[in-house]
């Protein structure tokens, strides 16, 4: 019996593709300048870069990790259908009716 | 890099090298590179849009490819309460750097206008400098040249003045020779005034090019703090750094979860999740989406199927589911008593590290328990502080081993906030009932605060007891599925004993259970709800003899219970609470409409009696679970006296529970009075 998957596996791929889009291109990275101005706008800027540097690349990381995950479902859902679908073929002969 | 006249463009620290004392400073007074400010104005938009980007692409995945048409099921839930994380904590990053963009901007006009101000104090002040040099020079000149023509005026002037016959060889000055000498002098003396007027104005100049350049320095400060402060307004909000194999496991999560039907029930959904994912990808689903842990709350797994799954797992497996996810297996139902305990410790002690982020309600919970589980035969069943309010289950006795396993539900005004400690203190004085009257059998009591509870406004309603209810069967179900699962264990005596409003939820769970239960009993019932119970034959609860085994008891002081049953519209378990004062004032709020009463259940007193041991056990004398002495008002006697509770020890009350809960009614003191 095929299962209703509730499931547009092309949709999860356009999603997939659309999520890595999102990371692609270089990413800027901050020029380590001492002339941003005094020490108290120097050290600003360095903890501005040093908290959200992080933060940046963790944001691009889950990006493409979910763009990566949302893949492996649709993956997924297609060799499940495929299972189903060579179940049900199998199943065929040995109904015999009431 | 801006140069100016005398400035060199090189830098240290953003410093435009030149000599700055001309205007009274050793170093630049307004430091820095305008061109760098503007790049680093150009990096944050950058990031910025990026970040912004990757907002709106989320968003743009959940609304336009992951739609429930184009994706359902648990794996589709958390795939995107993930991917709606992410979109909220991208927009909250982009904000941010927006918000640097716009400080960085603010910074550059002021540092370029700063700058600006400084050079052109500082080319005034060289001037000035210049003009002062060449103006005391010219003065000292001067001066001299004034001084002997002077002198030289002086002197021609005595001699012109002279009667005496000038010296051989000489002759006397005439009249236009002083004359001119006069005019000479005054010429010198009109230079030099003129001079020192020239050294007057480049002194003044000087001292406004310095009073200048300091109020640049003034402004610069400002203006540099106010970026510093911006900069430093925006260090919140960035995503915790999340490592590869931590995603690596979400995404193997997902594509596991996906093999789950989308037509599933919840429950079973959950099921299969427990089934499919390893501890480690089962935290992973946790962390990433924490609200999970109330699915399993509100939908838990069939307590049988949890403890097949478990007994199926070897003893390694164990160690890491409980290590793994504590939060899940404290709650779930079928597991045993003795992993759920260590479980709930171990969310109850990460609690108490983050009490300062818990709400009031939360912090009182964990107070409560503090106290109660320095005692040794207590252990905490359950524990969800995060639920609508917080849920906690307090254990006493062995609950994997005991003869007899009685769950306690309380009524309004219960939720854990507020009845932790008393409903586990009146749980408590079960128990040591139950084990000092039947001393040849082990026992265990759990004080059940595992729904939320109704006000006086929303007790005479019955959707919350509805609601509690699906998860009280899910626990009673619990006790005979781990038991069950178990190859040495034995089955205890399940029974449940409910106060007030518990009695209507209690009913209901009753209703839904798998597994009947031993015995009911009813303590100041609130009624039974019609809606769900059209019969106490409809319980799921065992014989005792030739009846069901479903004890009730109203004691006569307590005129709260049958005022509530009435006003709510339930049917009174407690035939004589119809007669009950409660009910009289019922009555005008009911339109006068006699409340119904429910038979099939056997009633026991609670006024009190001598037993023939000469033992006297107290009356209840109103309607609370354990009594206090007030000076306040009392309505209906809702606040028994100090003592005089239904769960208080040395009531007639608590003592013939403790008989019926254990499966002993043949004990209960007065007898036992079929309801009719």
């Amino acid at each position: 019996m095929v299962r209703s998957v509730g499931v547009d596996a092309d949709q999860l791929r356009a999603g997939a593709k659309a999520l890595k889009g999102a990371v692609t291109g270089s990413r800027p990275s901050a020029d380590e300048s001492n002339g941003f101005g005094a020490l108290v706008a120097l050290g600003a800027v360095s903890r501005f870069e040093g908290y959200w540097v992080r933060g940046q690349s963790t944001i691009d990381e889950l990006v493409a990790g979910l763009g990566g995950a949302l893949d492996l479902a649709a993956d997924t859902y297609l060799r499940r259908d495929a299972a189903d679908a060579h179940a049900f073929r199998s199943d065929r002969g040995g109904f015999h009716g009431f | 890099m801006p140069t100016r006249s005398g400035a060199i463009g090189a830098a240290f620290m953003g410093s435009r090298w030149a000599d700055w004392s001309p205007v009274g400073f050793d170093t630049d007074p307004a430091p820095g590179d305008r061109d760098m400010v503007e790049a680093l104005v150009v990096h944050l938009r950058t990031w910025s849009g990026r970040l912004e980007r990757q907002s709106v692409v989320a968003r743009q995945v959940l609304d336009t490819h992951l739609g429930s048409s184009s994706w359902s099921g648990l794996a589709a839930d958390v795939f995107s309460a993930r991917l709606r994380a992410l979109e909220a904590a991208a927009a909250q990053a982009a904000a941010r750097h927006t918000e640097g963009v716009e400080a960085a901007s603010r910074w550059s006009s002021s540092m370029m206008f700063a700058q600006a101000d400084a050079d052109r104090a500082l080319r005034d002040a060289e001037e000035a400098l210049a003009d002062l040099e060449a103006a005391e020079a010219s003065v000292a000149a001067l001066g001299a040249e004034q001084a002997a023509l002077s002198a030289a005026l002086r002197a021609l002037e005595k001699a012109y003045d002279s009667r005496e016959k000038p010296a051989p060889g000489s002759s006397a000055p005439g009249h236009g020779e002083v004359t001119s000498a006069r005019l000479r002098e005054q010429d010198a003396s009109d230079k030099l005034a003129s001079a020192r007027f020239t050294v007057e104005d480049a002194q003044e100049r000087l001292d406004d090019a310095k009073r200048r350049a300091e109020r640049a320095r003034r402004e610069y400060s400002e203006a540099e703090k106010t970026f510093a402060d911006a900069l430093d307004a925006a260090l919140h909000g960035a995503s915790a750094p999340v490592q590869q194999p931590e995603l690596q496991a979400f995404a193997s999560v997902v594509g596991k979860l996906s093999h789950i039907s989308a037509s599933a029930s919840v429950n079973a959904s959950l099921m299969a999740t427990l089934q499919r994912l390893t501890p480690e990808e089962l935290a992973a689903l946790v962390a990433s989406d924490p609200k999970l842990l109330q699915r399993f709350w509100e939908h838990p797994p069939s307590a049988d199927q949890v403890a097949k799954w478990w007994s199926s797992l070897g003893d390694e497996a164990k160690d890491a589911f409980e290590t793994a996810a504590p939060g899940v297996l404290g709650n779930l139902a079928g597991l045993p008593y003795g992993v759920r305990g260590r479980c709930n410790r171990a969310v109850y002690e990460v609690a108490l590290l983050r009490t300062i982020s818990l709400t009031s309600e939360q912090r009182k919970v964990l107070v409560a328990l503090e106290k109660i589980l320095a005692d040794p035969s207590a252990s905490l069943v359950s524990l969800n502080l995060d639920a609508t309010v917080p849920m906690v289950a307090v254990g006493y006795g062995d609950l994997d081993t005991a003869d007899t396993v009685t769950w306690a539900a309380p009524g309004m005004n219960s939720d854990a906030a507020d009845a932790t400690e008393g409903w586990s203190r009146a749980a408590k004085n079960l128990y040591d009932e139950q084990v000092r009257f039947d001393a040849g059998r082990s026992h265990a009591v759990v004080g059940w605060l595992g729904y939320d509870t109704p006000d006086v406004v929303s007790v005479s309603t019955p959707a919350l007891a509805q609601d509690g209810s699906w998860r009280f069967a899910d626990e009673l179900d619990g006790t005979y599925a781990t038991r069950s699962a178990s190859v040495s264990a034995s089955f205890p005596y399940v029974s449940v004993v409910a106060h007030s409003y518990g009695t209507t939820m209690a009913a209901d769970a009753l209703t839904r259970v798998t597994h009947a239960v031993d015995s009911f009993t009813m303590l100041g019932s609130a009624g039974i709800d019609t809606q769900v119970v059209t019969s106490l034959s409809d319980l799921r609860v065992k014989q005792s003899g030739e009846q069901p085994a479903i004890y009730t008891t109203a004691a006569r002081l307590d005129f709260l219970a049958p005022f509530g049953s009435a006003v709510g519209g339930r049917a009174e378990p407690n035939p004589e609470a119809l007669a009950n004062p409660g009910t009289m004032f019922a009555l005008p709020v009911t339109g006068l409409t006699m409340p119904k009463s429910m038979s099939g259940a056997q009633s026991f007193s609670s006024e009190g009696t001598v037993l023939p041991s000469g033992e006297v056990l107290k009356q209840t004398k109103g309607h609370s679970v354990l009594g206090e002495n007030t000076e306040g008002p009392n309505a209906l006697n809702g606040i028994a006296p100090e003592g005089s509770g239904y769960f208080d020890k040395g009531t007639e009350a608590l003592r013939n529970a403790s008989y019926t809960t254990i499966g002993l009614p043949d004990n209960v003191a007065g007898g036992l009075r079929s309801t009719r």
